[in-house]
């Protein structure tokens, strides 16, 4: 047996989280159903040429909200009120990676789900991915990192896994409201898009549209260096995310629940 | 291979002090609570030293900062020669921690969590050996929210004792025990000490530190109060006499003992008297000639003086201008 490094323990946490995890079966299910489950409603809406881009940003967005950030948010505070992340807090693992390894399983089914809806689009809507679909994966590892740092913020604000249904709403809101997933941009003032632009899951719908429809969410057609400019501009705004949830975790991550 | 004397340190904590920011108020005067007031502990291979105090003592939370867990407000932790909370890399590889609460994830068995500990630890014991050490070789298949309060208490040791530490922190380790796992835990606490470990443990059980513990530290209101052998402490505490008389019985001469303090409850018309001494031979044959054939000393028991006296007597003082730590919100500092 060779001596455990940080990517063996990682991955050995991951493991038990992942029995944990489907050991609990309302989170499985809400983790597992919720995006496929939501993205056959959204194909009968019309869309036109855009049905694809529409579907993957749906996929996209529904599973960064429900597998990544609501599933983390109640597991780690579930596993800190039974006092489990104490325990790990006295292991021999880093921090970091205990906070990695209880979001692994999640990014494999993201991962997972992702790949069954591109699979799904191109039998079922005859579409043919170009080079630019590898945007999808910067939206879905970005917004990835973005939602993970944002789920350990939350739950600084958490106290129980019944009072995460409450302090999950904030985000999953201004997620939804302001992405152009539930509510088309152009209903918006000007102002308010481009504030818009600014939420942590615009970036990863934006991102979803160039790379599957060739046109930004708000119905904007970029290239050339236009296009570079969106999308590093996108990619920033979720490393800002991420960077502002991790300065919060790193102040103020409880590893224990309230005395 | 020989240790000279500071080397045979294990650990070695100067000045230590924790305070905890207070909630909810932001700006102005600090009104936090300092929990932790200036310790100072040595603690050599193979010691058993056992922190004693009451609830709210300052115990958990000194521990808390030793195992690098948290971050000392002042003062200076060395574990194993380096800072635990700076170089917990180094340090946690070498130590095991039983904390008072298990922190156990319910819906795991017994083995995938031992599994799952044991593939964290750089030279670990075999799961089988360690489960069967704590009596629990028969509910490896159990899930862990169907054990016992005692069995979960055991198999948090079984986790503790895995990594082979050289340093060991045992926090309340026998609580919640039957008397027979209470007495097979303390063989193994001394199977660990004849290994050379360093056993830091806090328990409510006196017997158990009078069983256990090379050397003895009372806390309390954050600080050691007394520190010593148990018979260094006990020596502090005077052997009781005691016994009751019929009414009627003049106990005026008893007084006159030098040496001893005199001490009488009246309860319902029933008076039992006590004598405090440090020379209890000699007082119980000045007793005993005093009350010759006539009078009768029912119920006469003679006690040597005891931890659990020590104890209370520390535990019954209260240092004027101290905050009460049981309602307090606290905020540990424990971040990422």
């Amino acid at each position: 047996m060779t001596a455990p490094n940080d990517l063996s323990r990682t991955l050995t946490l991951a493991r038990a989280e992942t029995t944990l995890l489907l050991r609990n079966k309302t989170a499985t299910s809400i983790a597992v159903l919720t995006p496929p489950l939501i993205v056959p409603l959204v194909s009968l809406m019309p869309a036109g040429a855009g049905l694809p881009a529409l579907v993957m940003a749906m996929l996209t967005g529904t599973a960064l909200l429900f597998v990544v950030y609501y599933t983390l948010v109640t597991s780690a505070v579930a596993r800190r009120e039974e006092h489990y992340l104490k325990r790990l807090y006295t292991s021999t693992a880093r921090p970091v990676t205990i906070l990695l390894a209880m979001v692994l399983p999640l990014l494999v089914l993201l991962a997972v789900q992702l790949l069954l809806g591109f699979a799904a689009v191109a039998a079922l809507l005859d579409y043919r991915p170009s080079w630019d679909a590898l945007l999808v994966l910067v939206a879905a590892l970005l917004g990835a990192a973005a939602w993970w740092a944002l789920a350990l913020a939350s739950t600084v604000f958490t106290r129980t896994v019944e009072s995460a249904q409450l302090t999950t709403l904030p985000l999953l809101m201004v997620a939804l409201l302001f992405s152009g997933l539930s509510l088309p941009l152009a209903l918006l003032p000007d102002p308010a898009v481009l504030l818009a632009q600014l939420t942590p899951m615009f970036p990863v719908v934006d991102l979803v549209y160039l790379g599957v429809a060739g046109i930004r969410i708000t119905g904007d057609t970029v290239a050339g260096s236009e296009l570079l400019r969106t999308v590093l501009l996108d990619a920033a705004v979720l490393v800002g995310w991420t960077v502002a949830g991790l300065f919060l975790v790193r102040r103020r991550f409880r590893w224990e629940p309230r005395r | 291979m020989t240790f000279s004397a500071r080397t045979d340190l294990t650990v070695d904590v100067r000045g230590l002090r924790r305070r905890y920011a207070s909630q909810g108020r932001r700006g102005g005067r600090d009104t936090g609570f300092e929990a932790v007031r200036g310790i100072d502990l040595q603690i050599r291979r193979g010691e058993l030293y056992a922190l004693l105090g009451t609830n709210g003592a300052g115990k958990t939370s000194s521990l808390e900062v030793i195992e690098g867990l948290a971050r000392p407000s002042a003062g200076t932790v060395q574990l194993l020669g380096h800072d635990p909370y700076a170089d917990r890399q180094l340090v946690r590889p070498r130590i095991g921690i039983m904390l008072q609460e298990a922190g156990f994830p319910g819906a795991l068995t017994v083995t995938e969590l031992a599994r799952t500990w044991q593939r964290l630890l750089v030279d670990p014991r075999p799961v089988e050996d360690v489960l069967q050490q704590v009596g629990l070789d028969h509910r490896r298949t159990v899930a862990i929210a169907s054990l016992s309060g005692g069995e979960q208490r055991r198999l948090d040791l079984a986790l503790a004792i895995m990594g082979r530490p050289e340093v060991i922190f045992l926090d309340e380790p026998t609580t919640g025990l039957d008397p027979q796992s209470r007495r097979t835990t303390w063989e193994l606490i001394r199977g660990l000490l004849a290994e050379q470990t360093s056993v830091v443990l806090t328990t409510h059980y006196l017997e158990e530190a009078e069983v256990l513990a090379d050397r003895i530290g009372i806390m309390h209101e954050g600080r050691i109060v007394r520190e010593g052998t148990l018979a260094e402490i006990v020596k502090s505490q005077p052997s009781q006499i005691s016994f009751s008389l019929d009414t009627g019985i003049d106990e005026t001469g008893l007084t006159r003992f030098a040496g001893a303090a005199l001490h009488t409850e009246e309860h319902a018309g029933h008076r039992r008297l006590r004598l405090e001494t440090f020379d209890p031979q000699r007082v119980l044959g000045l007793l005993l000639s005093w009350a010759g054939d006539a009078i009768r000393l029912s119920d006469l028991h003679v006690v040597p003086g005891s931890l659990e006296q020590a104890f209370l007597e520390i535990a019954a003082s209260t240092d004027l201008g101290t905050t009460d730590s049981t309602d307090h919100q606290t905020q540990p500092e424990m971040i990422a």
